[in-house]
């Protein structure tokens, strides 16, 4: 067993740091919205490292700047609530919501260079929230400033505070960003698709780097990506998306080895395995990602699913528990077995070749 | 190394492409009056072949000098040194006129959102690209349309819709369609299915395989991504600094890679197994690119390898021969040995 220690026990629930229950979040009129998240619950424990797998459309982008109350104008929470240390973050002053979010929850986002203003030097940009939030002095500031490039693995880190943007590589951008979002101690740390604009090996420093800081700042991590493989490695839980909604839920080891949803499934039979024989056709998922703006009754799945049953396409399947412990839970009617009869002999089905 | 004289070998060596040291360079340029005061070597002395049907895959990080080579291939990065060859004449004979050069080679881009024209129905973007090509009768160039989106598997409705309307997929398949429109033999194809989710890269995979075996097409496939190049590459050559580093039989490159890169751009890659890739968390991946403008002496990877010594830094290793048989520029790649189990050559240095 090579699983995590820190893996919450099913036994005795740690309180979750931040919890999201029953989200939904809609643009446009309250008469013809449009509804790009629905019905998402989380749960985030101290330590514990989340991720949140969805293509694109799946809603996973919007639903971590709702947790932020970050929404694009025209966008709201149409439904639910999202706690950080037991405070509903929708109720927060503006102020409030301003120390929840550098101090409590932190974001670094996807796209490094538009995220740092490029007529600005480094150094200033990182030391600016700490010396208006945190009442530093410039000189304190450019210390702390110094110390976290230098915790996040920038070479000469003095130096670089005196860089402009566009003189560092992507990679090391998103290093200042990282720097930049674990400046003021946050309690969580939400990091959206960090490394997708990088290349392969910058791509698995930044992942190291970003778990690494986790581990020893004592934070909560919730990783969003649409890679299967870059999440495998590190998260303890996994919440695969679907058109808005979680569509399967469970521990990294449950999802890589005994999902239970169509959809989890094809995308992971769909990725180039390391061992793929050249020429042996790819399992692509059949049609074409979800549109948000189409309605699809039932299961969003259906039209893509090669097991859907008349009942899929009628009404939404209910959340169920794959056993008693209530780790593993999945919107899919279908039975287990005809699931894995269906796929053939390299089919994963529970209890065959899982961990846990 | 010796260069071959690929004036004698004409087209019987079956290859479809024939590159030949060469050599691409970027003048930098700076001061008021814009004088040059260095060059970028984006592609410093590169050479392998494509045999015609066949696929090379062309692996490397940005900066690698892969877009660079490929676009060499259909004239539009000017090669500063070294012979290109396309079905055995020289680019040069070829690269005028200019539209002859495209009926034999086409490049599809990786960004699907931006190598469409927004205000042109599907429809118009491709019957512009026939007629460019002399299809000028109406009638024919909407049958002709009508069998490009089929071929690309879209219905024939496609036409009237603009790209705003469509997924990324599907403007990936016309993109390939509008390549496919002037009949070419070759197709360089640059990063392809990098933006598109990993549902459908599989689709756009699989119609490329499709297209090859129905119309003997050539292609180079250039990406950043190991995974993909496994499937589609009958070869693969891994570039760094834009130099060879590796390059051979896909089975040799991943079975056996020899090369401390290759090795190294392997152990990085996502694989979605949670065993692997815990197992791989202990290593620690280091790259740090050469410079580009001032590249150093001696092997390209030096900066980033851990088993680099003063003949790495001194003398710049040529490609020799592995008995897996792959070809690797590496100095030290027979003293050099990873349990296959174990591909992160970067651990405890």
């Amino acid at each position: 067993m090579t699983g995590k220690t820190q893996m919450t026990h099913p036994a005795q629930p740690v309180e979750p740091i931040l919890s999201v229950d029953g989200l939904s979040v809609s643009y446009g009129s309250a008469r013809q919205p449009l509804n790009v998240v629905k019905d998402v619950s989380f749960d985030v424990a101290p330590g514990q490292v989340l991720g949140i797998v969805g293509e694109s459309g799946s809603g996973k982008s919007q639903t971590v700047l709702a947790v932020l109350q970050l929404l694009a104008e025209g966008g709201r929470i149409s439904g639910g609530q999202v706690r950080f240390e037991g405070a509903e973050l929708q109720s927060l002053s503006q102020r409030r919501m301003r120390k929840v979010r550098g101090q409590g929850i932190a974001l670094i986002s996807q796209d490094a260079l538009s995220s740092l203003n490029p007529s600005m030097k480094i150094g200033r940009q990182m030391a600016e929230p700490l010396i208006a939030y945190d009442g530093l002095s410039a000189s304190a500031a450019r210390k702390r400033c110094t110390e976290l490039l230098d915790l996040v693995g920038i070479p000469a880190p003095a130096h670089r505070l005196e860089s402009y943007p566009h003189e560092l590589s992507g990679g090391m951008r998103q290093r200042v960003l990282i720097a930049m979002a674990i400046s003021r101690n946050p309690r969580v740390l939400i990091a959206d698709e960090p490394t997708t604009a990088l290349d392969v090996t910058i791509q698995a420093q930044i992942i190291n780097l970003i778990d690494d800081l986790r581990k020893e700042l004592g934070m909560a991590l919730v990783l969003i990506t649409h890679d299967l493989g870059v999440v495998a490695g590190i998260a303890d839980r996994i919440s695969v998306m679907y058109a808005g909604r979680i569509v399967e839920t469970a521990t990294t080891d449950q999802i890589f080895a005994a999902s239970r949803h169509p959809y989890t499934r094809a995308l992971l039979s769909s990725i180039p395995k390391p061992d793929q024989p050249r020429g042996e056709r790819l399992k692509p998922i059949p049609g074409l990602p979800v549109d948000p703006r189409e309605d699809v009754r039932g299961c969003a799945f259906n039209p893509r699913c090669t097991h859907a049953l008349a009942s899929c396409t009628e009404s939404l399947p209910a959340m169920i528990a794959a056993e008693d412990d209530g780790q593993h839970l999945f919107r899919c009617p279908v039975d287990p077995f005809r699931l894995a009869e269906a796929e053939g002999p390299r089919a994963r089905l529970q209890g065959n070749g899982g961990m846990s | 190394m010796n260069q071959p004289a690929i004036t004698q070998r004409r087209a019987a060596t079956g290859n479809a492409v024939e590159i030949r040291d060469l050599h691409v360079r970027f003048p930098v340029r700076s001061g008021l009056l814009r004088r040059p005061v260095g060059a970028v070597h984006a592609v410093d002395g590169v050479s392998f072949d494509i045999p015609e049907g066949q696929t090379v895959g062309l692996v490397g990080e940005s900066g690698s000098g892969k877009t660079t080579t490929g676009r060499a291939l259909l004239g539009l990065s000017p090669a500063n040194a070294g012979a290109i060859r396309l079905f055995g004449k020289p680019l040069e004979e070829l690269a005028t006129p200019e539209k002859d050069l495209q009926k034999l080679g086409q490049l599809v881009f990786q960004d699907p959102y931006a190598s469409l024209n927004p205000r042109l129905t599907v429809g118009s973007t491709l019957s512009e690209t026939l007629y460019v090509h002399g299809l000028s009768d109406g009638g024919a160039r909407k049958q002709k349309v009508r069998d490009l989106l089929d071929q690309v598997g879209l219905r024939p409705e496609i036409a009237d819709r603009y790209p705003v309307a469509l997924s990324g997929g599907q403007r990936q398949r016309i993109a390939i369609a509008r390549a496919l429109a002037v009949n070419p033999r070759f197709m360089v194809l640059d990063e392809v299915v990098s933006a598109l989710d990993v549902s459908i890269q599989g689709q756009i995979l699989n119609l490329l395989l499709d297209l090859q075996r129905e119309h003997n097409l050539t292609y180079l496939f250039i990406t950043h991504d190991l995974s993909v190049v496994r499937y589609v590459s009958h070869k693969v050559v891994v570039l760094y600094g834009g130099q060879i580093m590796e390059e051979g039989p896909t089975e040799a490159i991943f079975g056996s890679p020899r090369h401390p890169y290759t090795h190294t751009l392997l152990s990085a890659l996502p694989v979605p197994d949670p065993v692997v890739q815990r197992a791989k968390r202990g290593l620690e991946i280091r790259t740090e690119p050469p410079s580009v403008t001032d590249p150093p002496d001696g092997c390209r990877f030096q900066g980033s390898c851990p088993f680099a010594d003063d003949t790495c830094r001194s003398v710049a290793p040529g490609l020799r021969p592995a008995p897996s048989g792959q070809r690797v520029a590496c100095h030290h790649f027979e003293s050099i040995d990873i349990p296959s189990d174990q591909i992160g050559i970067t651990r405890d240095v």
